[in-house]
Formats: C-alpha cells, structure tokens, sequence
C-alpha cells in the first residue's frame, strides 16, 4: 500500500485561475485559452516537506458551483484549503475570506492560503496581507502563466498538513 | 419493465451490458476488503490496476477510506462522487460519474463508473460562454463605479482650473496688453520691466500646474508597501529640511517599525513639518513631532509654537491653491500641500484635522490619522484625469 495521500482542495470563483494553477503544478504548462472546469478534476501530485514526499491528491473545483460546495461530498476529509482570487478583479479578491469561514465552519482546523493570482498582468496598488488574511492565512502571489510561486504554495501548504498530522 | 426483463432470458441483457462496457458507456471495479481491485469491467476503467490500491487509480475516493468500508453490509447505502475528471500523467479520463455499493451477493464493494451525460464540447463551449460573460459583466460594475470616482475627481479639477488659474491667466493678458502699450509709446524701458513681471508670473503658473498635477495623482503614486521603522523615516526628513539655527524640531513618542505606505507617509511627515518651518514666523521656535500607537491607527502630530490659524482659515488651508493669495509670488510655496497632505491620506483611509485658537493663543497643531492596515487600498483607488 503506498502513503496515504492528503487531499488539497482548489477553491475560489469563476476563471480566477485554480485550473491554470494545478496544470502548471503538476504538467509545467499553461494555456492562455479559458476551458471552464465543470465538477472537479483530480490530479496527484507529489509535494515536499522537510525532504520528505507528500502524496496529495489535487481537487481543481468548478468555481461556478459556489457556495453549493461546502454541502458537496467534493470537500469530504479534504485536508486543505487553497483559495485563488485574480488580482485584476476585485470581486474575487473580496470573497476569498468568506470562502475561507465556509470553508472552516466545514473542516476546522485545516490549513487554508490565499493565492492572489495573476500577479503577471498587475502593476498597481499593493493589496494589504492583514486586511485579506483575517484569520492568518498565508497569503501568496502567485501567477499561472510564469509559474511565480505556484510550487512555493503547495510546499507549504504540504509543510501545513504534516505539522497538523504529526 | 421490470416484467419485460424478467420475461428475457440471460442472454440478450449480457450482450447488452457487453456492448455499453465496450463502448466505455461504464465500467465496474470490484475492490476488496482491503481496498484493493480484485477485478474490472468496461473500457471505461481500464486505467485501473488490479491487485493495486483502489486509490491509486480512482484518486477521487482518496482521503474517503473509511467511508468507502462503512458501506459494507449495508446493501442500500451509496456513496456517489460525480462529474469527475481524474488526471493521470499523460492522459485524462472522460468527465465520470462514481457510485460505490455493497455486493451481498459477490460480499464486495462495487464502483460503478460511468460516462457524465452532456459531458460534450457544446456543453463545454456553452459554459465558457456564460462565464466569459459574468466575469465581463463583473468587470463592468467596477469599472463604472472607478469610473464615477474619476468624473468626481475631473469635476474638482476642472473647477480648480476654473477658480484658480483664470485669474492669473487675466493678469498675463493684462500684462501683455500694457507691454503692447509700452513698445507702441516707445518705452523700452518699462516694457521690459513689464516682459519681466510676464516671464514671473508664466512661472509661478507652471508651478502652480505642476503641484496641481502632485494633488491630483497623490493618491495613487507612492504604492508600494515597505516594512519601514517610521522612527527613522521621520528622523531623515527632519534632519534634510532646512530652517533658522533657532528651530528645534522634537521628535517624541514611540515610532513603531511597520509594513506601510513608506513613501505616502514620507510625503505627509515632509508637507506638515515643513509648514511648520515655513510659516513660523520667529526665527527661533519649538516643533514637536509626536506619535501615539493605537490599536489600528497612528496618531501623528505636528504641533508649532508659530502665529497659528484663526479658526475661520482652518477649513480653507486644506484647499487646493487656497494660500496662493498669502504666498504671494512666493514659488517654493504653492499652497498646495495642504491639500495634497489631504487627499493622499483620505485615499488610504486615514485623516487630518488642525487645532489652533489663534491670534488668542500662538501656536498650531496638525493630527493625523494614520490606519496601521490600510484600508481596501483597491477599493479606494482613485484615478486622475490627468495621469494615463
Ligand atoms: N495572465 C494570466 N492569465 C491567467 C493566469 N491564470 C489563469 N489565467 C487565465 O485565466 C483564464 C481562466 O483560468 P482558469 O484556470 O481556467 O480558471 P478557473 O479558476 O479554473 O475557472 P473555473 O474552472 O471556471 O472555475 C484562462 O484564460 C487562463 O489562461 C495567470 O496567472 N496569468
Ligand atoms: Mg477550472
């Protein structure tokens, strides 16, 4: 039997980028072309902690079902959350701490970071961590398209979990 | 139906079957106490192994062990996860539909995989489509309320244009009508004087365009965050503004270290302590710089022993060009500052108010309120008619 795999949710609004994000994590490649996600799709990926391997399982969920999927078996035992907003729509930045509550209420005590993304196409304003991070989230900018800090986000959020699982 | 079918002999409902599971309409996966695949059924999963761990191939059922053993026994239980696409390293399952049950009759977990329904490019396209649209639509809604702050901040400039700089415009004609005058009376002499007091005032007017375009883009320059140790930023533009041998500047209070707006902070600190200098009107004097941290602010003052404000001033220093009149020709001060101060600071939140009982009492004090998180930055973002 191998390790068992922890399973790390990608959640946050419509074309916010959860998809681009696992496609550059586990194949290093992007698509300029939006291809909606429609349920979920599931990857593994292997993260690593401490030099040692963590098994995850990927769920990359369909933006469009809302708040609908804090009731879906979607997110049964998930370990983690990872919450995407674009940094170029405000919108999906405003609503990533109510997904995060809805997200806990669901699954207290697991490991929840933000990844404001798109970070490529923004040369403005500075976002504020503490204003965004309420509950001490770890924040990171990240972009699909240069790969900045996609790989950086899981190794911590696998750091997260094994802390939590030891 | 169900009679039909009972009516049927075996054979044409195995052929069946057959058929859909070799057209990858579904397949079936029997799986072991253990959770391992004791078996499969279908070109649909024929990506599973045998004799592997269920979950190596099914990654949806990950992490849902102990859900997945809880059906046995329990014929009617089911534990369903639809619409799902598993990802393997170089290939993707079609869009599938999982449903696990207990066997009585084979004492096995089954999962039935099937093909999603609609799960065809159209209803892919169709998707994109809706969605392209709402985050259009979303898109929309922001821009047009940035777009009412920008007519907002267009209205004030065009009445600053309007009030502030028609005047001077009138004293240049004026100007160059009598230095017409002049030269037609031949009196080189005066007319020259009159070129001269042209050439000031063209200036003190490109002065005024250029602080005025300070005012207008204060609230968005300055963007980026910086951990700063405010005690030493206020330091530095104490120690760099000039002033009389006589004027001791105080720094007090605890200035905390902080992630902040350095360069918008810099320009407030710079604007106040320089009025303080610049408008004492002794050559010795006494200048306190002050800090008090609260739980979500900073309150900073700046507070001189200078001539002060009458309180019926008060609220027009804090307007664009409002002490042009006092300065005179005065250039290095366009009366701007105030104003500037301002609006860069009703940008991020914060706020500045002014006390002073002048001519009863000497002396004049600026507080400032300056939020520790700077509040929805974004949100507030205003945008000039002039900059881009
Ligand atoms: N420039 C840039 N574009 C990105 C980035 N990430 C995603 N995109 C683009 O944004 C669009 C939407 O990306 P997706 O990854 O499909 O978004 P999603 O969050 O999976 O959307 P749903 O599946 O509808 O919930 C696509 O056109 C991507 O190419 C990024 O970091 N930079
Ligand atoms: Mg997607």
């Amino acid at each position: 039997m191998s390790a068992p795999a922890y399973k790390v949710m990608l959640l946050g609004q419509i074309g916010v980028g959860k998809s681009s994000i696992v496609q550059r994590l586990v194949f290093d490649r992007f698509e300029t072309s939006y291809k909606p996600t429609i349920g979920v799709d599931v990857y593994r990926y292997e993260a690593e902690a401490d030099d040692r391997p963590v098994p995850m399982i990927v769920w990359d969920s369909d933006g469009n079902l809302g708040d609908a999927m804090f009731r879906h078996v979607y997110l049964k035992e998930a370990s983690a959350a990872l919450i995407v907003g674009d940094i170029t729509r405000q919108d999906t930045i405003d609503s990533m701490p109510a997904i995060a509550a809805a997200f806990r209420t669901r699954l207290p005590g697991r490991s929840v970071s933000f990844l404001v993304n798109k970070t490529d196409l923004w040369d403005g304003q500075a976002l504020f961590d503490a204003e965004l991070a309420r509950d001490g989230e770890l924040i990171f900018r990240t972009s699909a398209l240069t790969g900045d800090n996609v790989k950086r986000a899981f190794a911590e959020t696998a750091k997260a979990i094994v802390r939590r699982t030891a | 139906m169900t009679a039909a079918l009972s009516r049927m002999r075996d054979a044409p409902l195995v052929s069946a079957s057959r058929l859909l599971a070799e057209r990858g309409f579904y397949g079936i996966i029997w799986v072991n106490s253990d959770l391992a695949v004791s078996a499969r059924y279908g070109d649909l999963v024929g990506f599973v192994d045998v004799g592997a761990p269920l979950t190596d191939s099914l990654l949806p059922f990950a992490g849902m062990e102990q859900d997945l053993l809880t059906l046995v026994n329990k014929p009617h239980s089911v534990l369903d996860v639809p619409s799902v696409t598993i990802f393997t390293k170089h290939d993707r399952t079609p869009r599938l539909n999982l449903a696990a049950v207990w066997s009585q009759s084979e004492q096995s977990i089954l999962v039935l995989v099937s093909r999603a329904v609609l799960s065809s490019d159209l209803e892919v396209e169709l998707n994109r489509q809706i969605r392209a649209r709402l985050i259009a639509e979303a898109d929309v809604v922001a821009k047009s309320v940035e777009l009412q702050r920008a007519n907002g901040d267009l209205q004030q400039f065009a009445s600053i244009i309007s009030h502030d700089l028609k005047a001077p415009m009138r004293e240049l004609r004026f100007l160059a009508d009598d230095a017409d005058t002049l030269l037609a009376a031949g009196d080189i002499d005066q007319a020259r004087q009159t070129l001269l007091a042209m050439r000031q005032q063209s200036r003190r007017m490109s002065d005024m365009m250029s602080s005025l375009l300070g005012y207008v883009t204060a609230a968005q320059r300055s963007e980026a965050l910086e951990d700063i140790d405010t005690a030493a930023l206020v330091t530095t533009i104490v120690e760099s503004l000039p002033r009389p041998a006589g004027m001791t500047i105080n720094i007090d209070g605890r200035w905390p270290k902080m992630t902040t707006l350095a360069a918008l902070l810099d320009l407030v600190l710079r604007n106040l302590i320089d009025n303080a200098i610049s408008h004492h009107d002794k050559d010795t004097g006494i200048i306190s710089v002050a800090v008090v941290e609260e739980e979500e602010a900073l309150e900073i003052s700046v507070t001189d022993d200078g001539p002060g404000i009458p309180p019926e001033h008060q609220t027009a220093i804090f307007l664009p060009f409002r002490t042009l009149a006092a300065a005179g020709a005065n250039a290095s001060s366009s009366g701007m500052g105030l104003a500037i101060v301002e609006r860069a600071l009703s940008s991020i939140g914060g706020s500045i108010n002014v006390a002073s009982d002048a001519p009863k009492t000497r002396g004049t004090s600026f507080r400032v309120r300056w939020p520790k998180t700077i509040s929805a930055m974004l949100k507030n973002r205003s945008t000039s008619p002039l900059a881009g």
